[in-house]
């Protein structure tokens, strides 16, 4: 689909979302984007830590932007000496574990447009001398939706060693985002790269089960207008 | 970030027997030397590179200077540099016994056959040189150096740019004054003031 036509439909969609917001009822299926909150969040040898969005939910989309960012305080012999006040987390992680920092933000297709579903699963490891210290780094950072469209984002299996020598990591500030993106081609609900009758009937079996795939204005209620949105966007084709 | 890159070779600041020594560590503990640096030109550490005097540190460093007035004067002009002070690298010599209920800053010097025990702490630049004791609790100033064999016993509290001579005692919850010498031998029972020079067994004040 070229650009000219998909902000056209994004135009027809932005008009109808008006129209849906003034006048639709309904009941919240969720947004369109969501942050949790990471400030306090402290990365140290052994460490498991969770963090979620709710109360706020994230409607499922066929594809997501997330980003992990945030200012990170170092305390101990090598953490504290190489970060004695806050400091980008990409920095620090960049230190210990060199080219790690490009995972922390990215896009992920959700080829089933449903939760639970993991949008960053990402291992940090590395082994560097900091400060003199042969230092052993590894961490897994999770960031995903889960089954009640609640976000979620999780450090865990931390090794921070020799921890006593290395210290840890506290986040001064900073917030994991998840956003969906919309499809490119969201009509073709058949994945079949074509628009026939059947997209149609699957739009309506979505409608019908209150399934939020079928909120296409995104204002978070299934009513007419999505259903009007849809045919719009069907009649106007996916190129 | 500090201005320095947190990993790559070190210079060795100082360029006399101390160098040796904690250049002899550091091949032990398989940390790379890039050179050493020192204000005599005729230095020489053996397998080292004199890299001119101590302004040409570079950003990873370890002051290598025993002699704690010295080494005072030398970290002062590091911290002093146009393109900042840089870092002073840790350097545990292998065979030291160090309890994992330590705290340790950063320049600090470990060498071969030292004990950091339980609750000890080790203030910036510090040195227990070769098999120095630092017992449970007790405390290292910035700067100040532990000479061989010397014996810190629990909860002894070393003040800054102390000189704790070779084999002396300081027997426990004993204070010692900033910039204070302790001669190497003495047994030192009672507080030591700042400044001060005490030797002997029992410790007296000298003069």
């Amino acid at each position: 689909m070229t650009a000219d036509s998909n902000q056209r439909r994004r135009a027809k969609a932005g008009g109808w979302a008006a129209l849906a917001l003034a006048l639709a009822g309904g009941s919240a299926l969720g947004q369109q984007s969501v942050s949790i909150d990471l400030a306090g969040v402290e990365i140290r040898d052994g460490a498991s830590v969770s963090r979620t969005s709710a109360p706020d939910r994230l409607a499922p989309a066929f594809a997501y932007r997330y980003e992990v960012d945030g200012m990170v305080q170092g305390s101990g012999l090598v953490l504290g000496t190489l970060f004695p006040s806050p400091t980008p987390l990409a920095d620090a992680l960049e230190t210990l574990s060199p080219g790690s920092s490009e995972a922390l933000m990215g896009e992920v297709l959700n080829p089933d447009g449903s939760h639970p579903f993991l949008v960053l699963g990402q291992t940090f490891s590395g082994q560097q001398q900091l400060v003199g210290i042969t230092v052993r780094f590894e961490a897994t950072f999770d960031a995903g939706i889960d089954g009640d469209d609640v976000a979620f984002f999780e450090v865990r299996d931390v090794v921070l060693s020799p921890s006593f020598l290395v210290g840890s990591l506290r986040f001064t500030s900073g917030r994991a985002t998840l956003e969906r993106l919309e499809d490119p081609c969201r009509v073709d609900l058949d994945g079949d790269g074509s628009l026939s009758l059947f997209d149609f009937l699957a739009y309506q079996n979505l409608f019908d089960a209150g399934d939020p795939l079928a909120d296409f204005d995104g204002d978070g209620q299934l009513t007419l207008f999505d259903f009007l949105m849809f045919q719009n966007e069907f009649d106007a084709g996916c190129e | 970030m500090t201005q320095a890159p947190p990993s790559g070779p070190i210079v060795l600041v100082g360029g006399g027997g101390h160098a040796r020594v904690v250049a002899d560590a550091a091949r032990w503990a398989g940390v790379q030397l890039e050179g050493f640096v020192d204000d005599d030109p005729n230095a020489v550490v053996p397998g080292l590179e004199h890299l001119g005097p101590p302004e040409h540190a570079g950003p990873r460093w370890l002051l290598c200077i025993g002699h704690v007035p010295a080494r005072m004067r030398v970290l002062e002009r590091l911290q002093g540099r146009a393109h900042g002070p840089g870092l002073g690298w840790v350097l545990l010599h292998p065979s030291a016994i160090l309890s994992e209920q330590i705290r340790i800053e950063q320049g600090v010097f470990v060498g071969p056959g030292a004990v950091v025990n339980v609750g000890a702490s080790l203030g910036a630049h510090a040195i227990v040189n070769s098999g120095a004791v630092v017992e449970h609790d007790a405390s290292v100033g910035p700067c100040s150096h532990v000479a061989p064999r010397a014996v810190l016993c629990g909860q002894v509290r070393v003040g800054r740019g102390c000189l704790i001579g070779a084999g002396a005692v300081v027997l426990p919850g004993v204070r010692i004054g900033d910039g204070a010498t302790v001669g190497a031998g003495a047994v030192v029972h009672r507080d030591v003031a700042e400044g001060a020079t005490v030797v002997g067994v029992p410790a007296r004040p000298l003069g």
